[in-house]
C-alpha cells in the first residue's frame, strides 16, 4: 500500500453516497431514510475535505463546517417533523403516508 | 315659420316619452288625451307651416337642430327641411293621425295594454314626421327603420296571439329585405356622390342632375335607383315584397288604418318622389317602378275579389291602390302619385276605421259571409263607409276619382315606354276595385243578416269612434275638389316647384361643366352632350289636353259604374251567381283565392331552403366541426392528463428513484459530452 491519494477518498465518498441513496430508495421507514439521507451529506463532506486537502486550500474544510451545522440543524427539524407524524398516524412508514394525493 | 318647425316631432315624442314611462301607474287612461293633444298640437303647427309655404311660389323652410355625425368630409345633420311636398305629407300624416288617435280612445277602451298602445301610436307618428322632414338620406333612413320598428311593436300588440307574432315577424323580415336595398342605395350614393344630403350645390340632387359631367355613369344611376326602389318595394308593399301587409291585419285595427294604410306604407312612395332627381337620371330604373306598380296593382287587385275576410279585402285594396301610386312614379307623373297618395290616406284610412266599427259592432267577426243587413244597425259606419268605397271604386265625384284618373292618365300622356301599358293595366284594375269594393258593401251592410240575431246585437260605435269617421269622411268625398281641374288645379301648382328642379339644376351642370372646359375641353365635350341628352330624355310632367282627360274622366267613370253593377248584379240580386263563375274559372279562382301562391313559392323557395341551410350550420357547422373541436381538445388533454396522472403514485421512493435517475442522466450527459475525465 502506497501513498493514501485524493481517489480513495473519493472512492469511499461515493460508496457511502451510494449507500445511503440505496437507503432512500429501498427502506420504507422514515427514520431509516432519514439516517441514510445524513449518510449521503456525510459522503459529501467526506470529498469536499479530500479536495479541500488536495487543492492545498481550506475552503472545502470551511465548507463542511457550514455544511455539519446546517445538518445539525435540518436534523433537528426533520426528527421534530418524523416524530409529529408518528404522533399523529402512529406509523414512520413512507407508503402509508399518501394524504396529500388522494 | 322656421324656429317652430321643432314642435312637429317634439310633440308626440314628447307623449311617448310621457305615455311609456308613466302610463302604466300614473296617467292610466289619461294617455289616450295627452296623445291626442299632442297630435293635435302637431297638425296646429303643420297647418300654420303649410299656410307659410303657400305664401310664395318657391319657399323653402329649414332648421338645423344638432350635426349628428361630424367626421370629415362625412357630415350627418339632423336638419328638417320642409318644401311643398313635405308639407302636403305632413299634414296628411298629422290629420289623419289625429283622428286616429280619438278613434283608438274609443276602440281601444277595453283593452288591457291601452297605455302601451298610446306610447306606441306617438313614437311611430314621432318617426313618420321625421321621415318626412329628414333633409339627408340616411336619417331618413333611419326613420326609415323606426316605423318599421313601430309597425312591427303594433302588429304584434296583442303578442299573447301566436298569429299576431308571426305577423309580425314576417312584416319585420319581409322589409329587411327591403331595406338592405335601401342601406346599399345609400352607401352607392355617398361613395358615388360623396354627400348624403339632398340639397343644396353640392346635394345628391344636383350632383345626381349632372353626373355624366362628374364621370358618374348611367349604370350607377340606375344602380341607387333600384336600390334606393327595393326599399320602397319593402315599405310599400310592392311586389315582390308585398306579402307582409296582409297579414299585419293582425294588428288592432286603427293601426291598420294608420299605419298600414294611410301613412306609413307610403313613406316608399314619398321616398321615391323625394329622390325623382335621381330617378329621371334613369330610364331603365322608371321602367322596372312603373312594371311593378301596374303588376302589383292588378295581382292584390284579384286577391281582394275573392278574400272573405273584411280587413284582407281593404289590406289588399291598399297594395293595390300603391300600386296605382308607384306606377304613377314610374311614368314621371310625380304629382299625380302624391295626390293619390292624399287622397288614398283619408279615404283608406276611413275604410279601415269602418272596418274597425264593424268588428266592434260584431265582437270581433271578420268574416263578410257572416254579416249582412248591417246598415240597419249602424247607419253612420254605413254612410261613411260606403262614401270611402266611392272614393276607393273612382266613382265621380269622389277623391279617389280626380287622383286615380290623373295617376292613369298620366301614365297613359307619359313618354315612358311603359305609361300606355300601365295606363291599361290601371284602367282594369279600377274595374276590379269597383267589383270587390262593392262585394264588400253589399255582403256586409245589405240583405238580410247572415249572422244569429239572438246571439249577436250589432250596435253603432260610440261617439269617439263615430266622429272620426264623419270627419274623415269629408275629405275622403270632396279633397279631390283641390286638384280640379285635372292637371291645372291649385295642388298642382303647389306641388310644381318640387318637380320642375329638373331643368334648373341641368342648367347648373352645363355651368359648372363649363368650368372644367379650359383644362380638359375634349372629354368635358362629350360630358356637356351626354347632360343635354339626359336632358333630353328626361320625362317631364306633360300637360295633356283636356280632350283626353274628358276621355279618360268618362272611360273610368264607366268602368266604375260597370264594376259596381256587376256586384250589385252579384251581391243582390243574384243574377250573376260567384260560385257559378268560381266553377267555370276554377284554375283561376284557385289562383286567386291562393294569392297566386305566392306565400307557398316563398316558403319553398326562400325560406325553407334559408331554414335547411341554417339547420345545417347548427347541425353539422356549429355542433359537430366548432363545438366538435373545441371539446375535441378538451378531451384529447384530458385523455393524456388522465394517463399521465398515474405517474404521480404518492410513494417517496419513487420520487427518490426519480430524483436519482435524472441526477445519474444528467452526470452520465456531462461525462459523455463535456467532461475530458474518461478520454
Amino acid at each position: 500500500m502506497g501513498h493514501l491519494g485524493v481517489e480513495h477518498y473519493l472512492f469511499l465518498s461515493a460508496i457511502l453516497f451510494i449507500i445511503g441513496l440505496m437507503g432512500v430508495l429501498v427502506r420504507r421507514n422514515l427514520l431509516i431514510i432519514f439516517m441514510c439521507v445524513e449518510l449521503m451529506m456525510t459522503a459529501v463532506n467526506i470529498s469536499l475535505v479530500a479536495f479541500g486537502t488536495a487543492t492545498d486550500t481550506l475552503n472545502g474544510q470551511a465548507f463542511v463546517v457550514f455544511t455539519v451545522a446546517v445538518a445539525a440543524a435540518e436534523a433537528a427539524v426533520g426528527l421534530g417533523i418524523i416524530l409529529a407524524l408518528s404522533r399523529r398516524g402512529k406509523t414512520v412508514d413512507v407508503d402509508d403516508m399518501h394524504s396529500l394525493r388522494d | 315659420m322656421e324656429h317652430y318647425l321643432f314642435l312637429i316631432p317634439l310633440l308626440p315624442l314628447v307623449a311617448f316619452v310621457i305615455n311609456l314611462l308613466l302610463g302604466r301607474w300614473v296617467v292610466k287612461h289619461a294617455s289616450a288625451y295627452i296623445a291626442q293633444v299632442a297630435m293635435f298640437g302637431s297638425w296646429v303647427v303643420s297647418v300654420l307651416v303649410f299656410f307659410d309655404i303657400r305664401g310664395s311660389s318657391d319657399k323653402v323652410l329649414e332648421q338645423h337642430l344638432f350635426t349628428w355625425i361630424p367626421s370629415g368630409t362625412f357630415n350627418v345633420p339632423v336638419t328638417l327641411h320642409v318644401d311643398q311636398l313635405a308639407s302636403i305629407m305632413l299634414l296628411v300624416v298629422t290629420t289623419v293621425s289625429t283622428l286616429v288617435f280619438v278613434y283608438s280612445k274609443g276602440y281601444m277602451a277595453h283593452d288591457g295594454g291601452f297605455y302601451r298602445f298610446f306610447a306606441y301610436l306617438p313614437l311611430f307618428a314621432f318617426s313618420m314626421l321625421m321621415l318626412v322632414l329628414a333633409n339627408n338620406l340616411l336619417l331618413l333612413y333611419v326613420f326609415w327603420e323606426a316605423v318599421g320598428l313601430c309597425s312591427y311593436l303594433l302588429i304584434g300588440f296583442w303578442f299573447r296571439r301566436r298569429s299576431a307574432n308571426e305577423a309580425a315577424v314576417k312584416a319585420f323580415v319581409v322589409n329587411r329585405v327591403g331595406d338592405v336595398g335601401f342601406g346599399l342605395g345609400i352607401m352607392l350614393t355617398f361613395w358615388t356622390f360623396g354627400t348624403v344630403d339632398f340639397y343644396g350645390p353640392d346635394g345628391i340632387f344636383a350632383k345626381a342632375a349632372n353626373h355624366a359631367a362628374l364621370g358618374v355613369s348611367g349604370g350607377t344611376m340606375t344602380a341607387i335607383a333600384l336600390l334606393l326602389f327595393l326599399g320602397a318595394c319593402g315599405k310599400s308593399a310592392q311586389f315582390p315584397l308585398h306579402v307582409w301587409l296582409p297579414d299585419a291585419m293582425e294588428g288592432p285595427t286603427p293601426v291598420s288604418a294608420l299605419i298600414h294604410a294611410a301613412t306609413m306604407v307610403t313613406a316608399g312612395v314619398y321616398m321615391v318622389a323625394r329622390t325623382h332627381p335621381i330617378y329621371l337620371q334613369s330610364e331603365s330604373a322608371l321602367v322596372v317602378v312603373a312594371l311593378i306598380g301596374a303588376f302589383t296593382s292588378f295581382l292584390a287587385a284579384t286577391i281582394a275579389l275573392v278574400q272573405y275576410d273584411l280587413k284582407k279585402v281593404i289590406a289588399y285594396s291598399t297594395i293595390s291602390q300603391l300600386g296605382y301610386m308607384v306606377f304613377a312614379l314610374g311614368t314621371g307623373a310625380w304629382v299625380a302619385a302624391i295626390f293619390h297618395l292624399m287622397t288614398h290616406a283619408f279615404f283608406k284610412g276611413l275604410l279601415f276605421l269602418g272596418a274597425g266599427s264593424v268588428m266592434h259592432g260584431m265582437h270581433d267577426e271578420l268574416d263578410m259571409r257572416k254579416m249582412g243587413g248591417l246598415r240597419k244597425f249602424m247607419p253612420i259606419t254605413f254612410w261613411t263607409f260606403l262614401i270611402a268605397s266611392f272614393a276607393n271604386a273612382g266613382l265621380i265625384p269622389f277623391a279617389g276619382f280626380w287622383s286615380k284618373d290623373e295617376a292613369i292618365v298620366g301614365a297613359w300622356a307619359s313618354a315612358s315606354s311603359v305609361g300606355k301599358l300601365a295606363a291599361v293595366v290601371g284602367l282594369i284594375t279600377a274595374f276590379l276595385t269597383a267589383l270587390y269594393m262593392f262585394r264588400c258593401v253589399f255582403m256586409t251592410f245589405f240583405k238580410a243578416p247572415r249572422f244569429n240575431p239572438e246571439a249577436i246585437h250589432p250596435h253603432e260605435s260610440g261617439a269617439w269612434m263615430a266622429v272620426p269617421l264623419v270627419i274623415l269622411a269629408v275629405p275622403a268625398a270632396l279633397i279631390g275638389f283641390i286638384g280640379f281641374p285635372p292637371e291645372n288645379g291649385p295642388f298642382q301648382h303647389f306641388l310644381e316647384p318640387v318637380f320642375e328642379q329638373a331643368p334648373a339644376q341641368t342648367t347648373h351642370a352645363n355651368e359648372q361643366a363649363s368650368l372644367y372646359t379650359i383644362q380638359e375641353p375634349a372629354t368635358t365635350r362629350t360630358a356637356i352632350a351626354a347632360a343635354q341628352a339626359a336632358t333630353a330624355t328626361e320625362t317631364h310632367e306633360t300637360h295633356v289636353s283636356t280632350a283626353t282627360t274628358v276621355t279618360f274622366g268618362i272611360i273610368s267613370t264607366i268602368i266604375a259604374v260597370s264594376g259596381i253593377f256587376v256586384a250589385y248584379l252579384t251581391y243582390i240580386t243574384g243574377t250573376i251567381s260567384a260560385t257559378a263563375i268560381g266553377a267555370r274559372f276554377a284554375p283561376l279562382y284557385q289562383l286567386f283565392v291562393n294569392k297566386w301562391y305566392l306565400d307557398e313559392i316563398y316558403h319553398n323557395y326562400i325560406t325553407m331552403p334559408f331554414y335547411n341551410f341554417a339547420m345545417f350550420l347548427w347541425r353539422i357547422v356549429d355542433v359537430k366541426i366548432i363545438d366538435g373541436t373545441v371539446n375535441g381538445v378538451a378531451a384529447l388533454i384530458g385523455a393524456i392528463s388522465q394517463r399521465m396522472r398515474t405517474v404521480q403514485t404518492g410513494l417517496l421512493a419513487n420520487y427518490a428513484l426519480g430524483i436519482a435517475l435524472g441526477m445519474v442522466i444528467i452526470v452520465g450527459i456531462y461525462l459523455a459530452g463535456f467532461s475530458t475525465l474518461f478520454r
